[in-house]
């Protein structure tokens, strides 16, 4: 998909890393050894959260009547056909 | 020398001057934070990991440095903290969840390589909402390190998702803290915590290394304590990354000698989303207002344009989010989330249809047409409360909020944005916003220590000694 506005020539590119993009996670014996060992402050448990919320069935309802409310206030927009996400292909 | 809690609230300019004139070492001013970080930061839940001895090893080799005349500018030396979205070589990234709390990276995310080689000192790892918050959560539990307090009120919630970033910054834990927007989560902590965030260009800060909520709006940016620490910090962390697919390529100059000069700005505001604020902050408001008008600079009135961001903006996260997290839905991981409506609406999310993605991306180009003719009509900046209320309880059920409209719409179009403390409301910071055009962040930044040379709320200090 191209959005357009952030598109720019290519500047000085930095050198290619071998880790991907949002990737690279690994848990070594010895990282976790040391996370078991040390302790963290982030392993406490989240405090609880305030009065219960209705059962699980009810709280996903509510998420998808959201989800749907959302859909249906986007339904008046009219969508001209420059709207259309480009794709396109470059010689390999 | 020991630094004094004075030097700990200066900026990153003046800490910088009094290290080079050895009026104390990097491992002094080190270690001061991190007593600071480790005492006052997990005293409001806003630790996630401290990182000291890392820290103070690395203060002693930019000593080293320092000592031969090895310079390497104003960050070297200088202690921060980073949102525990980003990844750290070798220690724990939580994203703020017990889902990811044992997920260990192998490699530094692209910001803190940045950082380490201009010798800035990582200090502690600040937390975070679970998954960046974008999901619906309605709880300030919503963390693995429970509710982040507010440093002005520790009844008062710290805002989100960026939490712990906006509360170092506050209090004076750190230097300055790193953290991400998707969609308000630098805006909400600067405001609620009385901090500088800002939000840069999309596309400008690589992405490498931090957690992915919605690839289409999330940004890194920095919380400070002032205007130009963020124009400081940013010069630093923008730049190219060819592994970042949303990267922008571009550099970014800090050089404020070069700014345009304030009365050549002019600032459009909607007078509209000043009256709609609650009442305890308008007063702040209409006084920053004032103030913005008696800097000289033109203003012209306008509208936010008719569009439905709020809707776009939970179809876009949503969709984008289920398919990032899809892995966790599926397996049922995503029931440890402590907040349960989170939960729901990822997996909720999952059903979204395609056609809602793609005609709320549609809808999205034209939003984002409509920001663009707002400049080209002659617009430099926009100015609006950074949220229409100050912080509210930490045990409320979040979701009562007033909408803060121009959070969405700048996050959709892609556009920088500063909140900058403009007051109180009782005892709670109240904030304001300029936002710019894409890649016009120096203004941004400009007009921002413009503020800050006319007001002192960004001198304030919570009451956390």
């Amino acid at each position: 998909m191209d959005y357009g506005l952030w598109r720019a020539a290519p500047l000085q590119r930095e050198p290619p890393n071998r880790v991907a993009y949002n990737g690279g996670m690994k848990i070594t014996r010895r990282a976790l050894g040391k996370i078991a060992a040390v302790g963290s402050i982030a392993a406490r448990p989240a405090v609880a959260q305030g009065p219960p919320a209705p059962d699980a069935d009810a709280v996903l309802a509510a998420a998808r009547g959201a989800y749907r409310a959302s859909s249906q206030s986007m339904a008046a927009v009219k969508l001209p056909r420059s709207t259309e996400p480009a794709t396109r292909f470059e010689a390999a | 020398m020991i630094p004094s809690s004075d030097i700990l609230f200066s900026s990153i300019s003046e800490i910088s001057t009094r290290l080079r004139a050895k009026e104390f070492s990097a491992a002094e001013l080190t270690t001061a934070y991190c007593d600071r970080l480790e005492k006052i930061g997990a005293a409001h839940n806003a630790l996630a990991r401290p990182l000291r001895e890392s820290a103070i090893r690395k203060a002693k080799d930019v000593d080293d440095d320092l000592k031969r005349g090895r310079t390497r500018g104003l960050l070297q030396g200088i202690p921060y903290g980073a949102k525990d979205l980003l990844a750290v070589k070798g220690h724990p990234t939580t994203w703020g969840s017990k889902i990811f709390a044992a997920q260990v990276f192998t490699e530094d995310a692209q910001v803190i390589k940045r950082l380490d080689k201009a010798g800035a000192i990582l200090a502690g790892k600040l937390a975070m909402v679970e998954l960046a918050g974008g999901v619906g959560y309605r709880s300030a539990a919503a963390s693995l390190t429970g509710p982040a307090l507010n440093p002005w009120d520790r009844a008062r919630w710290a805002g989100g998702s960026s939490s712990g970033s906006g509360v170092a910054a506050a209090a004076g834990l750190v230097a300055f803290a790193l953290g991400s927007e998707t969609s308000g989560s630098i805006i909400t902590p600067a405001a609620y915590c009385g901090v500088t965030g800002f939000r840069p260009t999309y596309g400008l800060v690589s992405r490498r290394g931090a957690m992915s909520l919605a690839w289409t709006l999330d940004k890194i940016g920095p919380l400070c304590r002032s205007a130009e620490d963020c124009g400081i910090v940013l010069a630093v962390i923008a730049g190219g990354d060819a592994e970042d697919p949303g990267s922008a390529r571009r550099g970014f100059t800090y050089a404020p000698k070069f700014d345009r000069k304030v009365s050549d700005f002019t600032v459009g505001y909607a007078p509209a989303d000043f009256d709609s604020v609650a009442a305890d902050a308008r007063p702040a408001l209409q006084a920053a207002l004032a103030a913005v008008k008696g800097m000289g600079v033109k203003i012209k009135e306008i509208k936010i344009p008719d569009f439905p961001h709020g809707a776009l903006i939970q179809t876009i996260i949503g969709a984008e989010a289920a398919s990032i997290f899809e892995d966790i839905i599926r397996d049922g991981r995503v029931d440890q989330l402590a907040d349960r409506n989170q939960a729901a609406s990822l997996k909720a999310a999952l059903d979204i249809p395609s056609v809602d993605y793609l005609k709320a991306m549609r809808i999205r180009t034209l939003a984002r047409q409509a920001m663009r003719e707002i400049f080209y009509g002659g617009v430099d900046l926009i100015l609006t409360p950074s949220r229409g209320e100050p912080a509210g309880p930490v045990t409320d059920a979040l979701g009562g909020a007033r909408p803060a409209p121009w959070i969405p719409a700048g996050n959709l179009a892609g556009i920088p944005a500063i909140s900058l403390p403009c007051g109180f409301a009782g005892n709670l910071p109240v904030g304001i916003s300029f936002l710019g055009r894409a890649f016009f962040d120096n203004h941004v930044i400009a007009i921002g220590r413009a503020f800050q040379s006319v007001t002192d709320w960004h001198r304030r200090r919570p009451p956390v000694e």
